[in-house]
């Protein structure tokens, strides 16, 4: 690993936001077309980054629904894994910081709604995590699978925090042991087996786009 | 590293993600739902039903594999309390089969105070076509004694004529050498009810030494007379099924049906005591 910051990498995301410019027209007389696409243009947004959003959007969804109904029945270690952030931190990697922040934003938002938690408080971590390591691969480390089991590793010892500091707020009288041994720990050690997935999902899932990118900088 | 943490991008996600953090917990604790929360629960949670109808799905089939010894030990148990059960179920049939049984005595113990009885079960019939002798399960240990009689609620089945501690051999009226005091009910007429072979495998036995002229017709009701010392009187042997003449004694040559069905018995009932009839 270099710890050494390098020049930042831009201009494969230069490539994506490449994009022509807007022709001025007469206020009043824009169609829905043309207002979306001068959003698209504002938001520096291609046919390509619609669909990476799609499939990003996809990947939320399915992994959401994936970790409220198949892992709150299959309890690895007796806990839920938190199959979202290894997925925004995988997201984040690939499609960088932006990205990364987005995602881990909806993403927060997303499963705080279906998993119905009385506090929300992932978007404070997903969101950060995200745009974090989407800086930290650009500017410090490589993306390499011992990078993402580090970054995995990290941000579910976050995690670990955020559960201890939900449960305190939420149940009170908890003793620490019961939080740790109970909860804390095995959530830990199942986010840790199962991020592996999501890895997975996302890096397939977006590599078509990142091909194309490639061949678009050279 | 400072510098990418003071854009305007970053900024707005900061706001956002505490809104997106703040906002909903606190529409939460007034009881109100946040609307983004609640249209993402509307578009999923059609998707999260599927999801969970599959994740049933699917956990039912890996349940074959991840609960293997846990599924072999609940179907032991089960099998356990199934046994367990038909064995409830089955005494508790036959306790309710022993009990319409017993009922079904109340009359004769009604009519006949002075009768002391002891429930006892068939347990084996004579293996040969040529007899019909019964066997029980109760014997001297239970009190039963030689040439006690047997009964049925319907009427007479025979007496005892061999016994052990736990068993005994019931004799029927209808087998050959038997013979019981008998009357008429409707005429008092008094004769002998005597098991014949050739009647014995219809259950009918004839009824003899009735007086030439006694009036005797089919369906009347035959009943013990309680000579012999061994059936008390009134119990019933049978009805007259036919009524002809002896061509030899010009007697009356009346057959009886008997009134219990020896090839149906289960149960029956050793009269152990009773008071001897004295005319």
């Amino acid at each position: 690993m270099n710890n050494n910051p390098r020049t930042p990498d831009r201009s494969r995301e230069n490539a994506d936001r490449e994009a022509p410019s807007a022709s001025p027209r007469e206020p009043g007389s824009e169609s829905l077309t043309d207002r979306f696409r001068e959003w698209r243009l504002a938001l520096n947004m291609d046919g390509e980054a619609i669909a990476k959003g799609a499939v990003c959007a996809l990947l939320i969804v399915v992994f959401s629904l994936i970790q409220t109904t198949l892992f709150t029945r299959f309890r690895p270690f007796g806990a839920v894994p938190d199959l979202i952030l290894p997925l925004v931190i995988a997201i984040a990697m690939t499609e960088r910081e932006r990205w990364g922040a987005v995602v881990g934003l909806i993403a927060a938002f997303v499963i705080e709604s279906l998993g119905g938690s009385r506090l929300t408080l992932l978007p404070l971590l997903y969101m950060p995590s995200g745009y974090v390591c989407g800086l930290l691969t650009i500017y410090y480390f490589r993306d390499s699978a011992a990078v993402r089991a580090l970054y995995t590793g990290i941000s579910s010892a976050v995690r670990a925090i955020f559960t201890f500091t939900t449960l305190a707020m939420t149940v009170g009288d908890i003793s620490l042991a019961t939080a740790v041994i109970g909860v804390v720990l095995p959530e830990f050690a199942a986010n840790l087996l199962f991020a592996v997935i999501p890895h997975a999902a996302a890096y397939f899932a977006l590599r078509p786009f990142n091909k194309s990118r490639d061949a678009k900088v050279q | 590293m400072k510098q990418f943490f003071k854009n305007k991008f970053f900024y707005i996600m900061t706001v956002l993600a505490l809104l997106f953090t703040i906002v909903p917990t606190i529409f939460y604790s007034m009881g109100l739902t946040f609307v983004f929360r609640d249209a993402v629960c509307v578009l999923l949670t059609p998707m999260q039903k599927v999801f969970n109808y599959a994740t049933e799905a699917l956990d039912g089939f890996a349940a074959y594999f991840y609960k293997f010894d846990e599924l072999v030990e609940e179907n032991n148990a089960l099998r356990e309390r199934i046994a367990e059960l038909e064995k409830q179920n089955y005494d508790a049939a036959e306790l309710e089969e022993r009990s319409a049984w017993m009922s079904s005595f109340l009359e004769m113990k009604t009519q006949h105070t002075d009768f002391k009885m002891l429930s006892a079960s068939v347990t084996g019939r004579e293996s040969g076509n040529y007899s019909k002798i019964l066997t029980i399960d109760a014997g001297t240990g239970a009190g039963v004694q030689l040439n006690m009689p047997v009964v049925t609620s319907e009427g007479i089945v025979g007496q005892i004529t061999e016994l052990g501690y736990n068993w005994a051999k019931v004799t029927t009226i209808v087998e050959a050498q038997s013979a019981v005091g008998a009357y008429i009910e409707r005429t008092d007429e008094a004769g002998i009810c005597e098991g014949a072979f050739e009647l014995s495998a219809d259950g009918l036995c004839r009824l003899s030494y009735l007086p030439a002229e006694a009036d005797v017709k089919v369906g009347d009701r035959v009943l013990s007379t309680g000579f012999g010392s061994v059936y008390p009187r009134g119990l019933v042997i049978g009805y007259v099924e036919t009524v002809g003449i002896n061509e030899f004694t010009r007697s009356p040559d009346v057959t009886v049906k008997c009134a219990a069905d020896f090839s149906e018995l289960t149960q029956v009932m050793i009269i152990t005591d009773y008071e001897i009839y004295v005319e």
